[in-house]
């Protein structure tokens, strides 16, 4: 029995682990051929002179929920307003915050309570006011003031139902996004033959960035640890997976950061799951659930240009806590829509997509960690051929390292997002060393995730404490005191990001 | 001793061959998975060294391509800031001159690729600074004539691979530089969709005879929600320049599988103010039966103000649902009709109103109907039940009223 149990093992961490090999070595490539394809046609300035000035360009809403964001939310909206497109609005949703979140919008806005005839298209938890701006430099702004909710799902559904264009962006109020990037966006969704229902973006740390006037003055990789393994964590998820599932037609998610939306689908399935904890995944499964159940062709689309810098968790107990939501977010959706894995009826979606994320992302750490004390238990019986060990060791670090120096490559040619050339080789150093640090991290806090599911099914965010952004005078003074010159510290300085979750 | 013998007479190449034989038949005692993995190795050694030096080489190749443009700017963004700033019409010459003297080379000495290239990014830069209107047409003109940008964008179309095409293509646009319709022409049949659809698009920028052919001749021609802005903005371009402009008319009734070439048509009527199109859109519009195309025809219509059709707007009112009723409301309220009789038309939709946004609509007609409006608006909202108070305050309220709710 135990000779059988040992050899099934073995041959099912081979094929295993040759199956997702292959997937990535599928992805990379394809992705490669979507990039390529994407960039030989419209240049981004031809996109935007275009849209600039056509009347029958559609408008977009960008709804940002904020909770306890007192030290952030002025910045963070001033630079929300500053995007630059012909029709938008920006719709803020204070989340019952505890702390000063509204009163300061309200005093550097110039905001008055309006009467307003809100409809709730999606079920929240009860709406109580809503703000406008006397000023006319915010017209575009709109504050919607509700009970806390306790999820992010709760506090969008309260903006898509303000909503007033037929698309949303769905953010997060502390992320800062490309001043151009909804035109990328929105010529994903003119540009189709089908109707597009969601689009997602490519998105980035913002740990050690630099802000003048809530513009990005100055990008590179975080230095911090953790958001350094994270952005490259990132780019290889949008670049590369993103990218493939957007290619084949089964995009599994758009990231809840930042993505477009259909606002007429988004309200016609529900919008966000209210107590879902990984609500970005779970609204593409309702959504794409619709489009197969009225037979109507959809896409849902990756856009290779960075247009989202988020703040990444610096700390081990911010990322502890933030991984452990998605895990428990990736086994409440396996656990709501088991329905439609294996189910023909959904396409590529049901066959392809939620089949493989079951056994590659969601099997995944369970799998590594049952191979992890194998290993241990062979090693202390000394039945390891140690040869063939490091063999198949190094093939498959180096095989994720290829994978990392092309998504590397893949971003400098979508565009140099980066302020030096030096910070692409930078990334090469948390290529070398995420397999040895960074992943068995990850591992760990996705069962920690799983577990916390099965044991207590808890739906709580938890709460989150921002220190904010550094602006570019801030950090220089700041730096120029620690005894650096002025350009050393211009060159260094960091808006290091607050204990932030994501 | 007879084996170094042995050796001893092989030449190199056959040592090389029993050596590369020797290590292949080593090679094949080893297990299947080790041998795999070896080979995947080998080339994961090769790949990373090689990508390294593409990010290295390709991001050299970029600062080297700033640089240069750079350079380029300061040398000439005054001067072209100058010509195309200049009230008065310069001369080909003396653009000529201005430039030459940047230069520091003959007059006559001809441009580069390299030049052109940067040059051309450098002026598109100031036009779509400018915003085309705030520049001296004229000399900017002189500009394109004395850099010969024409004849460099038709050379880069018929020599250069599909990719260049199109960038030539575009930046033809851009600049707003006009290419013989030949050369435009002959790529409006391409296999590759991307070149064929931005070839007829330029073909339409700047052709004086047949621009539009693309469009109403061909039954191919698919309209997609891209061509909007795309043909909007030639058609800005065409209309500033006194080019000749297209009956939208004849748009609208192309045999198209969707109404969005309709709809855009319609929007173009009232964006251009086609004043001899009125007639015939309000002809189209009793014949149409889709309610999304009958709607935006009445709210152009509206809009425009064109009286003819309020009697009508009536009629169809109360055979008409959703969409189109919100459309004749905004219709009738834009058309600025006053009088007891629309008022109480206004009060009967209120009162039949099913949807949230139509009743919104029906109030903010009634709200600005004139003093009467007023008066029959502050009636309703007394007698109005608690939760509908909302829309009357909301109406109300310069601030929130945006008329969202009537899209």
């Amino acid at each position: 029995m135990n000779n059988w149990l040992f050899t099934f093992f073995n041959y099912f961490m081979i094929f295993y682990s040759a199956g997702l090999i292959l997937s990535y070595f599928l992805m990379t490539v394809t992705s490669f051929f979507q990039i390529y394809k994407r960039k030989k046609y419209y240049s981004a300035e031809y996109i935007k002179r275009i849209l600039l000035n056509s009347p029958t360009t559609p408008g977009i809403s960008i709804v940002a929920p904020a909770y306890n964001e007192e030290t952030t939310v002025v910045d963070n909206v001033r630079s929300l307003l500053d995007m630059d497109y012909p029709t938008f609005e920006i719709i803020i949703i204070n989340d019952g915050s505890k702390d000063k979140t509204l009163e300061q919008l309200i005093e550097n806005f110039d905001l008055v309570e309006v009467p307003y005839n809100y409809i709730e298209h999606i079920k929240t938890k009860p709406f109580k006011r809503l703000f406008k701006s006397t000023n006319e430099l915010y017209k575009r702004l709109v504050v919607v003031d509700k009970e806390n909710g306790g999820t992010k799902a709760d506090a969008s559904n309260a903006g898509v139902n303000v909503a007033q264009y037929p698309y949303f962006v769905c953010t997060d109020v502390d992320c800062l996004l490309n001043p151009q990037g909804l035109y990328y966006l929105i010529w994903d969704v003119l540009s189709s033959k089908e109707r597009v229902i969601a689009v997602s973006a490519t998105m980035r740390m913002a740990n050690s960035c630099t802000l003048k006037n809530g513009k990005l003055s100055y990008s590179r990789p975080p230095g911090a640890f953790l958001p350094m393994f994270q952005e490259l964590e990132y780019m290889r998820s949008f670049l590369i997976g993103k990218t493939w599932w957007a290619a084949i037609g089964g995009m599994p998610n758009v990231s809840g950061g930042f993505g477009l939306f259909d606002t007429d689908i988004a309200i016609r399935v529900g919008g966000y799951h209210g107590q879902s904890m990984a609500e970005d995944m779970d609204m593409i499964a309702r959504m794409t659930a619709y489009m197969y159940h009225t037979n109507t062709p959809y896409k849902v689309t990756q856009v290779p240009q960075t247009v989202c810098w988020t703040e990444g968790p610096s700390t081990l107990t911010i990322f502890n806590r933030q991984r452990t939501r998605w895990g428990r977010g990736l086994f409440q959706v396996f656990h709501l829509y088991w329905d439609i894995v294996f189910n023909r009826r959904y396409g590529v979606y049901g066959m392809v997509t939620l089949p493989y994320l079951f056994i590659f992302e969601f099997l995944g750490p369970i799998v590594e960690a049952v191979g992890f004390i194998v290993l241990l238990c062979l090693i202390i019986n000394n039945a390891i051929n140690w040869t063939t060990f490091w063999l198949l060791l190094t093939t498959v670090y180096m095989f994720m390292m290829v994978v990392n120096t092309m998504c590397i490559n893949y971003d400098n040619y979508v565009e140099r997002v980066y302020s030096k050339r030096r910070w692409y080789l930078f990334l090469f150093i948390p290529a070398a060393l995420e397999a040895f640090i960074y992943h068995p991290l990850t591992v760990i806090f996705a069962l920690k995730g799983y577990w916390s599911y099965i044991s207590t099914g808890e739906f709580k965010w938890g709460e989150m404490k921002r220190k904010g952004f550094k602006k570019e005078a801030e950090a220089t003074i700041q730096q120029t005191e620690q005894g650096m010159t002025p350009e050393a510290a211009n060159d260094d300085a960091t808006s290091t990001a607050g204990e932030a979750e994501k | 001793m007879d084996n170094y013998y042995g050796f001893y007479e092989l030449g190199y190449i056959e040592y090389y061959w029993y050596f590369l034989y020797s290590l292949y038949y080593d090679f094949l005692e080893y297990p299947l998975m080790v041998r795999v993995c070896s080979v995947i190795l080998t080339l994961l050694f090769l790949i990373i060294p090689t990508s390294c030096i593409v990010l290295v080489v390709r991001n050299h190749l970029i600062q080297r391509h700033l640089r240069k443009l750079e350079k380029a700017r300061k040398m000439y963004l005054e001067t072209f800031r100058k010509i195309l700033t200049d009230e008065n019409d310069l001369s080909a010459e003396r653009v000529r001159e201005m430039i030459s003297e940047k230069r520091g080379k003959r007059a006559e000495a001809k441009f580069t690729n390299d030049e052109l290239n940067l040059l051309t990014q450098i002026l598109k830069e100031k036009v779509q600074e400018y915003n085309r209107k705030k520049i001296n047409r004229n000399n900017y003109q002189q500009i394109l004539t004395v850099l010969n940008v024409a004849g460099w964008l038709e050379d880069t179309i018929e020599k250069k691979g599909v990719k260049r095409c199109i960038e030539a293509f575009n930046l033809a646009q851009v600049l707003d530089c006009p290419l013989r319709g030949s050369v435009s022409a002959r790529f409006a049949y391409h296999k590759d969709l991307h070149l064929r659809k931005v070839a007829r698009i330029t073909y339409m920028l700047t052709n004086k005879e047949d621009p539009y052919r693309y469009v109403e001749g061909n039954h191919d021609y698919v309209y997609m929600d891209s061509d909007g802005p795309i043909l909007h903005d030639i058609l800005m371009y065409r209309h500033d320049n006194g080019l000749m402009m297209p009956n939208f008319m004849d748009w609208i009734k192309l045999d198209q599988p969707t109404n969005k070439l309709r709809l855009f048509s319609i929007t173009e009527i009232l964006y251009f103010k086609k004043e001899e199109e009125y007639d015939e859109l309000y002809a189209y519009m009793h014949e149409t039966k889709d309610p999304i195309v009958k709607g935006n025809a009445i709210r152009v219509l509206g809009q425009i103000g064109y009286r003819k059709v309020e009697n009508d707007l009536y009629d169809i009112f109360n055979s008409a649902q959703g969409f189109l009723r919100v459309s004749i409301i905004a219709a009738l309220r834009d058309l600025g009709v006053r009088g007891a009789e629309v008022v109480d038309f206004f009060k009967k939709a209120y009162a039949k109103a099913r949807r949230e946004n139509e009743a919104m609509t029906v109030l903010d007609a009634l709200y600005n109907c004139g003093a009467e409006g007023r008066l029959a608006f502050s009636e309703l909202e007394s007698t109005a039940p608690e939760s509908e108070k909302k829309r009357f305050a909301h109406i109300m309220n310069p601030i929130t009223n945006d008329r969202a709710y009537e899209r």
